[in-house]
């Protein structure tokens, strides 16, 4: 964000070729001094152009301590005489530099062809000088209006900057204020709305825009009792008389309206609000369910492989039933054999016997 | 003729003209089923005069709410001087009431777009005219039903509650499965059990 002043620099190159390319020192001199102030201007103006580089400078850092500043958003903190002298101070050295930048071009535009011009006339017999001094002047020319240009456009984003911070600022404050006036009307509610029944008489207490919402229960129940029977040492609103009590009731209802309005918006969204958690809520309960619901597929799947193998075993078993009742009813052999041996036992018996 | 669930919590709803100042009351249904007969009149002529008081007393284009003994009135004037009274009970809703009175203005004032009709209307011709307004006292007894909030919320609830019992019977369906897979896992091993015997038996011959 510096301003790159190269005019020195540009002033020195100058000054190395003119040394370089030297014809006449004569003529050279014929053509620098009737813009005599040739070197003297130049290196005014350079000079001239690197102080307000310089200011610009300055402002950008007081413009971000500006900014440092009123970016702060504590409530108590806030130190506005300050913010508001450094705002005066930046607003004041924009307006300067704006002024030198205008100047500066004026007088680059007055004397640029002054110079050219009298470069010209000096060098009349210097005819290569003079060319060669005409294409310098020219150039010089371009190289102040680039100059110019350039310190235009970095004061124009600097203010640019400066009204941005000039709208945080007022917002911030716009902020702070009421969150000043939530903390100071939460306490100062109260016993102004009892100060104010008490004080009472047609104007309305001063209070801020809560004192409504303690007010109107109480303020409203006299109403309907103003024309028919006024209620035996009721409140001391009624005593003021009927005009101040409708005086007082339509400055209530006036604020009275405004908070109905905002308690119905907030109870449609608090409404909304359980509405939607309670969709979510249902969401939830049921992907629990899902997920119960598969792990108990896997159940079923074990259940299902079980009865598969009993059912399995059960039919092998039955088969090799069938296939020994198959022996034994099919067996003669066996059952020849076995009678034999039976008879055989039978015959030792009866031997032994 | 009050068909409220509950109890009756509307009192009164009213339709008035509001011409600088000058109050007409165009239609009213009042439901005081909840007060013993003779005590009627009284109320209803009290309810008459809350009405015409609260309308007079409240700016054009704007809401109030007014509490009195132990009814609420609500009101809410429009700017072009129609004004929409309910009188209710005192912990009734006020946001029911009021998008209540919104849609019934509304609703009138799309029935009736020229004020010339308003002025053949009285309260006596309500049951002619504007029948419509009987309906909606018996809705809004119920501020459940007759708020569309109320009412989503309502039946989320009891899907949540169908939830919740669908959750037990699974939960139970679960126990139900893990008893059925330990009994098949036994009645696995007995048949392996009867298999093996019956494959003993039939191989092993002889004597």
């Amino acid at each position: 964000m510096t301003v790159k002043n190269r005019t020195v620099e540009f002033h020195s190159a100058v000054e190395s070729i003119l040394s370089r390319s030297g014809p006449g020192p004569a003529e050279r001199q014929g053509l620098l001094s009737p813009s005599h102030g040739g070197p003297q201007t130049k290196s005014e103006f350079a000079r001239a152009s690197a102080g307000i580089g310089r200011e610009i400078n300055a402002t950008v850092s007081k413009l971000q301590k500006l900014a440092r500043l009123a970016k702060r958003k504590t409530l108590f903190d806030d130190r506005p005489v300050e913010i508001n002298e450094l705002i005066y101070i930046i607003k004041q050295d924009i307006a300067k530099i704006n002024q030198q930048i205008a100047q500066l071009s004026a007088w680059m535009r007055k004397h640029g062809p002054n110079a050219a011009g009298g470069g010209g006339g000096g060098g009349g017999g210097g005819h290569g000088g003079a060319a060669a001094a005409v294409p310098n002047n020219k150039q010089i020319q371009e190289h102040s209006l680039h100059v110019i240009t350039s310190l235009q456009s970095k004061l124009a984003t600097t203010s640019n900057e400066f009204k941005n911070i000039l709208e945080i600022r007022t917002e911030n404050m716009k902020e702070q204020k009421t969150r000043r006036d939530q903390y100071s009307s939460f306490t100062g509610g109260a016993p102004v709305a009892g100060g104010g029944i008490m004080g009472g008489g047609g104007g309305a207490p001063g209070s801020s825009t809560d004192s409504p919402l303690y007010d109107p229960e109480r303020r409203s129940t006299p109403t309907p009792y103003v024309n028919g029977q006024p209620p035996a040492g009721g409140e001391v609103v009624i005593d003021f008389g009927s005009a101040g009590v409708m005086n007082q009731q339509q400055q209530q209802l006036v604020p009275t309206n405004a908070a109905i309005n905002m308690e119905i918006i907030e109870s449609r969204s608090q409404a909304i609000e359980s509405i939607e958690a309670t969709i979510a809520e249902l969401g939830q309960i049921y992907r629990n369910f899902a997920a119960m619901v598969a792990s108990q597929r896997e159940m079923v799947q074990r259940i299902d492989e079980n009865v598969l193998d009993t059912e399995m075993n059960v039919e092998g078993a039955h088969n090799q039933l069938l296939k020994y009742y198959q022996n034994i009813s099919s067996n003669r052999w066996l059952m020849i054999k076995v009678f034999a041996v039976l008879i055989v036992f039978f015959m030792m018996f009866v031997l032994m016997t | 003729m009050a068909a409220a669930t509950t109890t009756t919590q509307v009192f009164c709803l009213a339709v008035a003209e509001k011409t600088d100042s000058v109050v007409r009351i165009l239609a009213s249904e009042a439901d005081l089923s909840s007060y013993s007969f003779f005590h009627r009149p009284a109320i209803a002529e009290f309810v008459n005069f809350f009405t015409k008081t609260v309308v007079e007393r409240t700016p054009l284009g704007q809401r109030a709410k007014i509490e009195e003994k132990e009814f609420l009135g609500h009101v809410f004037i429009r700017p072009d001087g129609l004004a929409v009274v309910m009188i209710t009970i005192a912990t009734y809703p006020s946001r029911t009431a009021f998008s209540l009175l919104n849609r019934l203005a509304e609703e009138f004032s799309s029935k009736f777009p020229q004020k010339a009709t308003w002025a053949t209307m009285n309260p006596s011709t309500t049951a002619t005219r504007y029948p419509e307004l009987k309906l909606h006292l018996q809705k809004a007894q119920d501020p459940q039903s007759a708020d569309p909030f109320m009412r989503v919320q309502k039946e989320l609830d009891e899907t949540k509650i169908v939830l919740h019992k669908t959750m037990e019977s699974l939960l139970a369906r679960g126990e139900k499965l893990d008893d059925l897979i330990v009994k098949s896992d036994q009645l696995s091993g007995a048949s392996k059990a009867f298999y093996k015997t019956a494959k003993k038996t039939n191989s092993c011959c002889g004597m």
